[in-house]
């Protein structure tokens, strides 16, 4: 079979693919008419397009210049319609020179470069945060975790984003069930975009609908490292700036980088601390409820009648009253969020502020309440992992309605209730809820790589 | 769809529900607490008060005789809630009711507040004085029943009766009825002529075989005071003594370890105040060689001089002598004051129970203790030993 018409129907094809794009460029290179070129203008470098390809096509002959052309690192002779289409795409320039086809590397990046951690911001120690590049991202990795068993496996997920997805494991060390159910979960994956790791953490987790995060999702290479040592995969994604880490437990959550670096009693008095956040963010207002409607027998006289007093205006039952001065406070904390950096200030003065001691000498809530409110807002934040943050935030309305269902009863058993659950779920096979997991690697004194 | 549709049923129901309050849901503002109980035993106009015993002065008011049928008067302090706590004072108020039966008194004081009586944070229970001469047990069997009464509440006799005592207000008091508190369960001041009781133990008291109720009495001292340094001993439901200060920081040394309190003792003209830093008390059942039951008391404990009035200096050969002292004057006071509670015939330290779980026979044990208590003797052996604190000269 003669192979000229078979490259010349390739050109063809191509140029019938890509004709109607605004950025598709055609030209042809060289003296002889024997070269042509076909790239995506956008995606390319330019520079390195007019230094490398168009400039020396004029110095060399067509011989010459073939052997120039496949010369360079990344540059791939190839037959493959499928191939050529989609490294076009990605930014490579299909060059045919006389019969054959080559694919040359002129991929064009924009990323920003690398910021420190803002999501999970610590006190001291390493500052960098995982960027939107793969590349830097594994550098970032491969730079904090020198060892020869770091095992890097890309794939593609995402029929139209075709979003680079790298699975990153310590292969001495991993747990090759976990390994192993990862792979299956990404391969089953199927979707048209996935450009964020919250998706990710998504298709591959095992329910559909549940509360609490099962995979870590985090912007800190040191902690990817951390827990690549530990025996865990972690998975990484081109164009997002976040890397997901399976397995986890619940304790993983509470867990700061901070905690590393802390003399030994004090990074365990701040996970004590974090632990009691957790505890009073969730509990706090279903408390005031049961105490307030149900049980004010448990409180001392004078904090009885302190509320007492201080309910006297409030013309509500006290779960509406909680319900609406915490719905006030997420909605502060989302304006906050949202609101460009320049008038952040503003929310949180005019909503904090003016609004918590309007409210309370309107006599719409009470003073104790805007305690709570703030108790429980100040608290939610002590968890250092985002995720985990949300899930508290959406959790104690439930522990609220059974307050204002059962009152304290209401509160224990609901309690009951989230540890069962907690302690059904499973992140890749291992249990959730353990308290002293197990590593999946033991090593000689735990002592890290690198 | 339908299922959807179903789903917004049940949420919207659910939101629903939550919006119709009903009865039973009463916040905290809507409920008026009753911080203290009083009760008190009103003459019945039949009797003209001939059945009554000593000590009823100031009870019956008179305005309510011609009712022949109620026997009891049940008041209850309020507080009123005070949302400022920056204000310096909670206020109350006292109100009763007279009823033949407390449920009754209940039902009815419900139709003089505006709010839900709520017991839950009535700490303090008084008797009236003279509702404690005649029987306690209709109120402490009301009082163990009553499901929103803690019995972790304190109980007194109250005199001249539980109403005066309870429309006192004293100047110190920022929470309505906390003086009582304070001072009853020694949370603040921690007197050693305070004996405190919770109710658990006065119910478990009370129906003990062999072990019998001590109460404090709260008396009203003035317009705006009130003076716990006395007790009362109860056998299975009314007063039967009542012991002085002295006596009842005695029986507060021979019950409880720690006591905080200091001692005189004279010795050559001169006398010796000594504080106690710990003491200790026990007692032993143990058959004489002439066949009676001797209750053999060893008392003892340390304690540091804090003044003498001759400022004689302090040698260790004059503190032994102090010491030496002040145990004798301890077994002296100790054994005549047991003589007294025994010649009352009740039995607040438990000697019975002793006995009956010394025993094996448990068929007859009980008959054996009654024979045998008459016949108590007692023995006390003290051992006090002070020291003092040195000198720099």
């Amino acid at each position: 079979m003669p192979t000229k018409p078979n490259e010349q129907k390739m050109e063809e094809w191509l140029v019938e693919q890509l004709t109607g794009l605004m950025d598709f460029e055609e030209r042809s290179l060289g003296n002889s008419g024997d070269i042509k070129m076909i790239y995506l203008r956008s995606l390319t470098d330019s520079d390195t397009v007019k230094r490398f390809i168009v400039v020396p096509s004029y110095e060399m002959d067509v011989q010459e210049y073939e052997n120039y052309i496949f010369s360079f690192p990344g540059s791939e002779k190839t037959k493959d319609r499928q191939q050529v289409m989609e490294f076009v795409m990605k930014g490579y320039i299909f060059i045919r020179i006389k019969d054959s086809s080559y694919l040359f590397d002129a991929m064009k990046i924009e990323f920003s470069g690398i910021s420190s951690s803002i999501t999970e911001a610590i006190v001291q120690g390493p500052n960098d945060a995982l960027t939107e590049n793969i590349e830097i991202n594994v550098n970032l990795i491969r730079r904090r975790y020198q060892s020869k068993q770091l095992r890097i496996e890309p794939l593609t997920i995402g029929n139209v984003s075709q979003t680079t997805v790298v699975v990153m494991y310590d292969d001495s060390r991993v747990d090759r069930d976990v390994l192993q159910e990862m792979r299956k979960r990404l391969s089953e994956i199927s979707v048209d975009i996935l450009q964020s790791a919250g998706e990710l953490e998504k298709f591959i987790s095992e329910r559909k609908y549940r509360i609490f995060p099962t995979t870590v999702v985090t912007e800190r290479p040191d902690r990817v490292v951390f827990n690549l040592a530990a025996g865990k995969v972690a998975v990484l994604m081109n164009t997002v700036g976040y890397a997901v880490i399976a397995p986890s437990v619940f304790n993983d959550f509470f867990t700061a980088m901070d905690d590393k670096i802390q003399l030994p009693l004090v990074g365990w008095f701040m996970k004590l601390i974090r632990y009691i956040g957790l505890f009073l963010t969730v509990t706090l207002p279903a408390f005031y409820v049961a105490f307030t409607s149900y049980n004010p027998e448990i409180l001392k006289i004078q904090i009885t009648l302190l509320i007492a007093g201080s309910r006297a205006a409030v013309p509500y039952p006290s779960f509406i009253e909680v319900v609406l001065m915490l719905l006030m406070m997420e909605f502060l904390i989302e304006a906050s969020l949202r609101l460009p950096k320049a008038i952040g200030p503003t929310a949180t003065t005019v909503g904090g502020l003016i609004l918590g001691q309007a409210a309370t000498q309107a006599g719409l809530v009470s003073n104790i309440m805007i305690i709570i409110v703030s108790a429980v807002a100040i608290s939610n934040f002590v968890i250092p992992l985002n995720m985990m943050a949300f899930t508290v935030r959406v959790l104690k309305y439930y522990l609220i309605f059974f307050a204002a269902t059962f009152g304290l009863i209401g509160i224990v058993v609901s309690t009951v209730g989230i540890v069962m659950y907690l302690s059904g779920m499973r992140s890749f096979g291992k249990p959730y809820l353990e308290i002293f997991p197990k590593r999946a690697y033991q090593g000689k004194g735990d002592k890290q790589h690198g | 769809m339908r299922k959807w549709l179903y789903l917004w049923l049940v949420i919207l129901l659910g939101t629903m529900s939550l919006l119709l309050t009903g009865c039973q849901f009463k916040d905290v503002d809507r409920r008026a607490f009753v911080l203290a109980f009083g009760i008190d035993s009103v003459q019945k106009e039949e009797q003209g008060g001939q059945g009554r015993e000593e000590g009823e002065e100031g009870e019956g008011k008179g305005k309510d005789k011609g009712k022949g049928k109620h026997s009891i008067e049940v008041s209850l302090k309020l507080a009123i809630p005070e949302g400022d706590p920056t204000k310096r004072n909670q206020e109350a108020i006292v109100i009763s009711q007279i009823s033949s039966s407390i449920p009754e008194a209940v039902r009815l004081l419900k139709s003089k507040v505006d709010k839900e009586l709520d017991f839950s944070h009535c700490k303090t229970l008084l008797f009236g004085e003279a509702y404690a001469r005649n029987n306690i047990s209709e109120m402490t069997d009301w009082m163990v029943r009553r499901r929103d009464i803690q019995l972790i509440a304190y109980n007194g006799v109250a005199r001249p009766t539980a109403k005066e005592v309870l429309d006192v207000h004293p100047k110190s008091e920022r929470v309505p009825a906390y003086y009582l508190i304070l001072s009853l369960g020694k949370e603040g001041t921690e007197s050693p002529f305070i004996v405190s009781t919770f109710s658990y133990n006065l119910r478990r008291h009370l129906t003990e075989q062999g072990l019998d109720p001590v109460l404090p009495l709260v008396e009203k001292a003035g317009e705006d005071t009130l003076l716990i340094n006395k007790a009362v001993l109860l056998d299975n439901q009314r007063v039967r003594a009542e012991l002085t200060p002295d006596e009842a920081r005695m029986f507060n040394l021979l019950t409880q370890r720690g006591l905080r309190t200091s001692f005189n003792v004279e010795m050559d003209g001169n006398i010796y105040s000594y504080n106690m830093e710990s003491n200790w008390s026990k007692f032993k059942l143990v058959k004489s060689n002439k066949g009676k039951m001797v209750v053999q008391y060893t008392v003892g404990g340390r304690a540091t001089l804090e003044d003498n009035t001759d400022a004689i200096e302090m040698t260790g050969r004059i503190l032994r002598a102090v010491s030496k002292a002040a145990s004798e004057q301890w077994e002296k006071d100790i054994k005549q004051f047991l003589v007294k509670v025994h010649g009352t015939g009740v039995d607040p330290f438990g000697w019975g129970l002793r006995y009956s779980a010394m025993s094996w026979n448990n068929a007859t044990e009980l008959e054996e203790w009654k024979r045998i208590y008459p016949e108590l003797e007692f023995s006390v052996k003290a051992d006090v030993q002070v020291r003092y604190s040195g000198m720099i000269r």
